[in-house]
């Protein structure tokens, strides 16, 4: 069974992600015999990307930046028990999904929304453009409203479902690297996926045209 | 950018919205306070002592190959103690019967009564382990080290520890109370005789014990009526004279004469049985109301 998960893993993953995977082991080792500066790299390395999964996780972004803080922090106090069996990345997402798990059931009464402001880039620009296009709107105060309506809908789902949706399509992990960080099987992904889908589509429905 | 605007997505997906969500990005500033308090962090994290546990849940996760032997030897351990304190009869530990406790009253043997110089046996020496003594024989010299209570000190110390006194009393039984009795018992003893003083006062009843346990003490009717009287000053003064007109009111717990009298030739009458009404047990009092 585990083989069978070794060889599907293997073949799942990327070359990039492969190589990726390899050079991070490699600067890991190098903290792991006491040069703790190399650590540094790591953290450059990932911090956007950690970031971006709190964020769209708890929505709030001051949370997300200590949450992010905490989990390089321990990542780096427990960088000895890392054999490199899965990839650093993996690792690091699975300390980061935790620490925001914690977070959210601790303060699940308690919740603040404050966003990040979206960056115009090609692709968002042009999504941007054809909504707006369509119904008239004054262009910055429909990106606001927008930015609100994603945001709600999805806080609406679970928080396995939500995780799900997050890794997916924002952090854009495949289905593999999403049950090895959330400790499920890939089906359970998919029909997660699926399910969160649905909600998120009859949530914004009016923007789905 | 031209070209883009010009030619929109006819059709905009779940996945175009959620792609948005993508390009909510901080701003490079936030970046830098971010490693700021990053480095805060990180030596504060440095500074924080770990608990224990967590040292050592992280030394026994390191060394994988102790774990087995560890965890056999703590089984083992476990119900090797485990068998041993129920095997004996009423669970009593081992330690209560032999060993130390034992020697502990082998000690306690050479502050006898009668040296004054050493007043007490819980004196250092008492504490120091004693070499090496079989507990058969410490039980024999703890017995007749018993014996060798006086019969004074033993009434005295009734008056303190009522089962104790029984026990010095009945002294055949000495060797089979716990070590910590037979050396309480010694030591009042030894006090009694160096402090007769510090005997009596022990035996008087105070603290709490007097105020628990009331029926304890004999009730003076002295005591009791100006505690009533205090409610109002004329139902006092009223109480009091008829008290004292009868003879009633008076400072010790005595009886009158004419009272007895009157119960004696009460009880003479056939049929007396027949008139009470109520028998009434309160702490150790018997009373009887007709």
């Amino acid at each position: 069974m585990d083989l069978t998960k070794a060889i599907s893993k293997t073949l799942a993953t990327t070359p990039e992600r492969q190589q990726e995977a390899d050079a991070d082991w490699e600067v890991v080792k190098k903290v792991q015999a006491g040069d703790v500066a190399a650590f540094d790299k790591l953290i450059l390395k990932y911090r956007e990307r950690v970031y971006s999964i709190i964020y769209n996780l708890c929505a709030n972004r001051e949370d997300a930046a200590d949450l992010t803080q905490c989990t390089f922090i321990k990542a780096f106090q427990s960088i000895n028990r890392f054999q490199g069996q899965a990839s650093f990345f993996t690792w690091l997402y699975r300390i980061a999904v935790n620490a925001t798990l914690t977070h959210l059931r601790k303060n699940r009464l308690r919740t603040f929304f404050s966003f990040e402001k979206i960056t115009e880039e090609d692709k968002s620009s042009e999504i941007i453009e054809a909504l707006t296009d369509r119904t008239g709107a004054d262009r910055e105060t429909f990106v606001k409203e927008l930015q609100e309506k994603l945001n709600e809908a999805l806080q609406k789902l679970s928080i396995n479902h939500r995780m799900v949706v997050t890794l997916f399509e924002i952090d854009g992990l495949s289905h593999n690297e999403i049950a090895e960080i959330m400790n499920c099987s890939v089906g359970t992904v998919r029909s997660r996926l699926h399910y969160a889908k649905q909600l998120l589509q009859a949530e914004l429905q009016s923007y789905l045209r | 950018m031209s070209d883009h605007r010009s030619n929109p997505p006819s059709r905009v997906t779940l996945e175009d919205l959620l792609r948005l969500k993508r390009a909510e990005r901080p701003p490079p500033e936030f970046w830098s306070e971010f490693e700021r308090e990053l480095r805060q962090k990180q030596l504060a994290a440095l500074v924080e002592r770990r608990s224990w546990w967590h040292e050592l849940a992280a030394t026994y996760g390191k060394s994988g190959w102790l774990r087995l032997p560890v965890g056999a030897t703590a089984v083992l351990a476990l119900s090797f103690l485990s068998l041993r304190y129920y095997s004996r009869p009423g669970g009593e530990p081992q330690l209560m019967a032999g060993g130390r406790p034992a020697n502990h009253a082998v000690t306690l043997a050479v502050a006898k009564p009668q040296d004054n110089a050493k007043p007490l046996a819980t004196a250092p020496a008492a504490r120091e382990p004693a070499p090496e003594a079989p507990a058969s024989a410490s039980s024999v010299h703890s017995t007749a080290l018993a014996s060798e209570v006086p019969p004074a000190a033993s009434g005295q110390v009734s008056a303190v520890v009522p089962w104790l006194g029984d026990v010095l009393e009945n002294r055949a039984g000495t060797s089979e109370l716990t070590p910590s009795a037979r050396t309480f018992a010694v030591n009042l003893a030894t006090v009694a005789v160096i402090e007769p003083g510090l005997v009596d006062a022990l035996a008087r009843p105070r603290g709490f014990e007097e105020r628990a346990m009331p029926a304890a003490r004999p009730r003076h009717t002295a005591e009791v009526l100006p505690t009533a009287a205090a409610v109002t000053e004329p139902r006092r003064a009223r109480l009091l004279a008829s008290l004292g007109s009868a003879g009633v009111y008076t400072a010790e717990p005595s009886v009158p004469e004419h009272a007895k009298r009157s119960v004696n030739r009460y009880l003479a009458q056939d049929g007396w049985d027949r008139s009470f009404s109520r028998l009434e047990a309160e702490g150790d009092h018997l009373s009887i109301k007709f």
